[in-house]
């Protein structure tokens, strides 16, 4: 049992600990929207493709198939669940196909048919003979084969605008029909389209809505063969939220164990094990709140990195206690001028990273360094008293002598292995080309499995290409809706050239006030309309007063007021307009997404006058390929400092040498294996590689310690095992992981870690 | 969103009357009064092949009095109708499998019945009236069947459907099926406004094993 000494700083430091992590969980917005981590973009173009990211209506979509039966089940399920989950308030539009003529949400479309519809057949065939045309044409509808699908219509409806309104609406591409919804092309699935109501980056709402339509589906397709397949960018948040949670903790609890009983092995004591914690404790701890009082939220992106790279300050507590326990000299004297400097360093390289413009990363920065610094001063002032607190055993340093190994090289084998290293580098990036992973999608932590079958679902559906549009800015709807019907014909005229196969615009739905003015005066007044009326049912079977409702639906829709984005409610239509017609900060985006464009590489040049071309996937790439050069570019600075910071603190350009050789050897290495393991170099990597950097500063600083005795060499040497160990269990069982962001930080950190201490060994050893 | 059945503006209309009218007349030829549906059912089955005149009159509460239109129509074993409408030009509607095609004086349109739920719905149901599928049946439509008379040949039967889906009844309350002995007389399809049309068969040739 520890001394009374060891309590008196135990409880206040424990209780400071538990204080700043309430206060952290009051603070806490935790955001885990990965564009936050991107910067905020200047340009238009750049506002245009974040909020696009962010919360644009595409990514409120949930894509649903159902496979596993017979055609008539599955489209029975499939209508099923849409009535289901359109009455639940959680999703704005759910489709399916079918077409229910009796759909209450278009009853309010009915009224405004006169102003939304097209002109041949709301306009035109209201008077003089066109009228007796269009009731000809209703005659032989009603005396054909099958009745009208509007019959129930027509007495208000007799020149079919309405219908003719629906039409125009149709989407140009649809997936097939069978058994009136949605299927696959080859018929084994039924599809349907939810929208949510949440934003995808509100994974509570998106994670409430994925439990919705599961329920749905399980009272709608009670004990069938039928399974449902969900994708979309709000359910693979929600799913990879869960999946990385489970796995994370899975695996932080194991990698616990493990590094417990290595220190157990070594210490033999739970006091000297639980101080070991603290000080990574209070460094995540600071970081933490250091990153909530000055960006007022943290990324749970830049967490999970910052935690990653904090690894490197379990290393600091454990090079205290070794030395206290096993070493000749229990004060720390000698050992904190090294660790001092592998902090300051490691703190330089992760400081770089807040340079950037990049938020993500700039609260990243900010929490390692943070979290490193706190974690080797409380390690530095706090530990050493209360290790001296904790009685000794009997045969305490046995263990560290035991493991004093010289493994002696000659100085050249590490110039020679420097050499083959890089040509290997070379010969590696020279087949791989430039690795660097500038696909937004594939950087996500969504199996590629799932995103393959969310591009094919997305094609069954024949959703337009969100990813080529037009765009342009105004500063109110009307004003969106004039321009854009400007533009109609500039648009039309692309289609006709063959430029494009076709587009979405906000204003084939919704016309703007001017518009509807314009054809409300072109509507008949009421007396020339009986006037025309009677004259057309001259001679056919049509009861005399058998348009009534119609006569008055014209006069209604004459006096009107014009229809709104509100107007158009909760209609497929209406979603549509509020996807296309977007409020922004500085005023309203009006979005043209194109189908089938065979641009040839000259599509800048294309938009009509007063529109702007963009192809986000370019764009974000573009973005992704500006932030690895830019934090390249900031690492690169970093180095400089560090080598100077190095030179000034050790005074020795023969060690600074060696070590030297031992970090860039164990970085190329380790950048070699990852491109040969993974193909490419990601995000995730590149924080990891961080890792490796600042560990391997640490150990070929300790290894290359010159004017040791052999026991002091013999500490040095059980706390640099004991460092490595640990932090290699953590890490490779993380690079055990089948989750790609876990995996790629995992190996490429546990590969470094064996890369840079059996280096360190070999070639820096004193 | 959209009205399926008036792709590209002109309204292409299916030829629903006439396939009831096919299912049905494939139906006539009893060996003997059906004892119960299901024995109705059986001989239905062995129908290969319909042909008779038919006379259509369609009442619309738009107009002042109904619509008379004729025609000929003709049924084979195991899923081909063909109708063609009397008048100036003949209009020919024929229905093979799920493939429906129109012709018109030169115009000719096709449709795939899977397209629309309401005649998918009705033509696979109905279809499965002169296969003799009563299953099939009773998946879409809930079936009254009812004798007229005592049993023998030549008296009264009376068959009511009643779609169950809720997109079918939209267009169709009801379809009654009256016939005696080897004869059907009527076809009634009722609307839920009160809109009917009501189909007259004669000159009925029909080709079974036993007729």
């Amino acid at each position: 049992m520890p001394s009374r000494r060891f309590f008196a700083i135990l409880i206040p430091w424990v209780a400071a600990i538990a204080a700043a992590f309430f206060v952290s969980l009051h603070l806490g917005r935790v955001s885990t929207d990965l564009t936050r981590l991107l910067p905020r973009g200047d340009a238009p173009e750049e506002q245009l493709l974040l909020g696009q990211l962010r919360e644009g209506p595409a990514t409120r979509l949930i894509l649903i198939a159902i496979g596993g039966g017979d055609t008539q089940g599955l489209a029975a399920i499939s209508r099923r669940l849409q009535a289901a989950l359109a009455a639940d308030p959680a999703f704005s539009l759910v489709e399916n196909g079918s077409l229910r003529l009796d759909d209450p949400r278009l009853e309010a479309l009915f009224p405004l048919r006169y102003l939304l519809g097209p002109d041949a057949a709301c306009r035109e065939d209201l008077r003089g003979v066109r009228l007796r045309h269009a009731l000809q044409a209703r005659l032989r509808e009603l005396s054909g084969p099958l009745p009208p699908p509007d019959k129930n219509r027509l007495a208000a409806d007799p020149t079919a605008c309405f219908r003719a309104l629906l039409q125009s609406w149709r989407p140009a591409t649809e997936p097939r029909r069978m058994r009136g919804v949605w299927f696959t092309r080859d018929g084994t699935s039924a599809l349907l389209v939810a929208q949510t109501r949440a934003p995808a980056s509100d994974l509570e709402g998106q994670q409430r809505a994925v439990n919705a339509i599961r329920s749905a589906f399980a009272r709608t397709a009670p004990a069938s063969r039928a399974s449902l397949t969900l994708t979309g960018p709000g359910y693979f948040a929600v799913g990879s939220r869960d999946a990385i949670r489970a796995e994370t903790t899975k695996l932080s609890l194991l990698g616990s164990l493990l590094v417990l009983l290595i220190l157990w092995a070594a210490f033999r004591s739970p006091w000297l094990i639980l101080l070991g914690a603290l000080p990574l404790a209070s460094g995540i701890l600071a970081g933490v709140l250091a990153v909530q009082g000055l960006f007022g939220y943290l990324h749970g992106i830049a967490l999970a990195m910052g935690l990653t790279l904090l690894g490197v300050a379990l290393d600091y507590p454990l090079h205290v206690i070794s030395h206290a326990r096993f070493g000749p000299h229990p004060e720390l004297g000698g050992i904190w001028r090294t660790l001092f400097l592998g902090v300051l360093t490691t703190a330089l390289a992760y400081l770089a990273l807040t340079l950037t413009d990049f938020a993500g990363l700039a609260q990243l920065g900010v929490l390692a360094t943070t979290g490193v610094l706190i974690a080797a001063l409380t390690s530095r002032y706090l530990l050493p008293p209360m290790i001296d607190a904790v009685p000794r055993r009997k045969g305490e340093r046995a263990l560290g002598l035991a493991l004093s190994i010289r493994m002696p090289a000659p100085e050249r084998l590490g110039l020679f292995l420097g050499g083959v290293a890089s040509i290997i580098l070379l010969v590696v990036l020279t087949i791989h080309g430039l690795p660097w992973e500038t696909d937004l999608r594939r950087m996500s932590t969504v199996p590629a499995a799932d995103i393959a079958l969310d591009q094919r679902l997305r094609e069954e559906l024949g959703a337009p290409d969100v990813n080529r549009l037009f765009y342009q800015w105004a500063d109110n709807p009307e004003q969106a809706l004039r321009r854009q019907e400007q533009a109609l014909p500039a648009l039309e005229a692309l289609v006709a050239e063959g430029r494009i196969q076709g587009f979405e615009a906000a204003a084939r739905y919704l016309p703007s006030t001017e518009t509807q003015g314009r054809r409300q005066a072109r509507l008949p007044a009421a007396e020339s309309l009986e006037a025309d009326l009677e004259q057309a049912l001259q001679g056919l079977p049509f009861r005399r007063d058998a348009f009534a409702p119609f006569v008055a639906d014209v006069a209604a829709a004459k006096g009107a007021k014009p229809a709104t984005l509100a107007s158009l409610g909760g209609t497929a239509a209406g979603a549509e307009v509020a996807s296309l017609l977007i409020p922004a900060e500085k005023g309203w985006l009006s979005l043209v997404p194109l189908i089938g464009l065979d641009d040839g590489g000259q599509s800048a040049s294309i938009p009509p006058p007063g529109m702007h071309y963009i192809d986000l996937a370019a764009a974000s790439s573009g973005l992704l390929d500006r932030f690895l050069g830019e934090t390249l570019a900031k690492l690169e600075i970093s180095a400089a400092v560090i080598w100077l910071v190095l030179l000034v603190g050790l005074r020795d350009l023969r060690r600074l040498g060696r070590m030297l050789v031992v970090i860039s050897l164990a970085l190329q290495l380790d950048l070699v294996v990852i491109i040969l393991l993974d193909g490419r170099i990601n995000l995730f990597h590149l924080v990891a590689l961080l890792l490796v950097l600042g560990l391997s500063i640490d150990y070929s600083l300790f290894f290359t310690r010159p004017g040791q005795t052999p026991d002091e060499r013999a500490t040095t040497f059980t706390a640099l095992v004991l460092c490595a160990l640990s932090s290699f269990a953590m890490f490779a069982l993380l690079g055990l992981s089948s989750i790609a962001v876990l995996h790629a930080i995992g190996a490429t950190v546990a590969i470094g870690i064996a890369l840079a201490f059996f280096l360190s060994w070999l070639l820096a050893a004193a | 969103m959209s009205f399926g059945q008036t792709p590209k503006g002109r309204s292409k209309q299916l030829g629903l009357g006439s396939v009831l009218i096919g299912l049905l007349l494939s139906s006539p030829t009893f060996a003997a009064p059906p004892g119960d549906l299901s024995e109705l059912m059986a001989q239905l089955a062995e129908v290969r092949s319909v042909s008779a005149r038919y006379t259509e009159t369609i009442q619309v509460s738009l107009l002042e009095h109904g619509i008379e239109s004729t025609g000929t129509i003709r049924y084979v074993a195991p899923d081909t109708l063909i109708e063609l409408v009397d008048g100036e030009p003949p209009r020919e509607i024929r229905i093979q499998g799920d493939r429906v095609r129109i012709s018109e004086a030169d115009e000719t349109h096709e449709i795939d019945v899977g397209e629309h739920r309401a005649i998918e719905s009705m033509v696979a149901a109905l279809r499965s009236v002169f296969t003799g599928n009563l299953v099939e049946l009773e998946r879409h439509f809930h079936v009254r069947f009812e004798r007229l008379g005592p049993g023998k040949v030549g008296d009264g039967w009376h068959l009511t459907l009643t779609p169950d889906d809720a997109e079918v009844a939209w267009l169709f309350s009801r379809i009654e099926i009256r016939g005696s002995g080897r004869e059907i007389h009527r076809i009634e399809i009722r609307e839920p406004n009160g809109d009917s049309r009501t189909m007259r068969f004669e000159h009925q040739e029909i080709d079974s094993p036993d007729g």
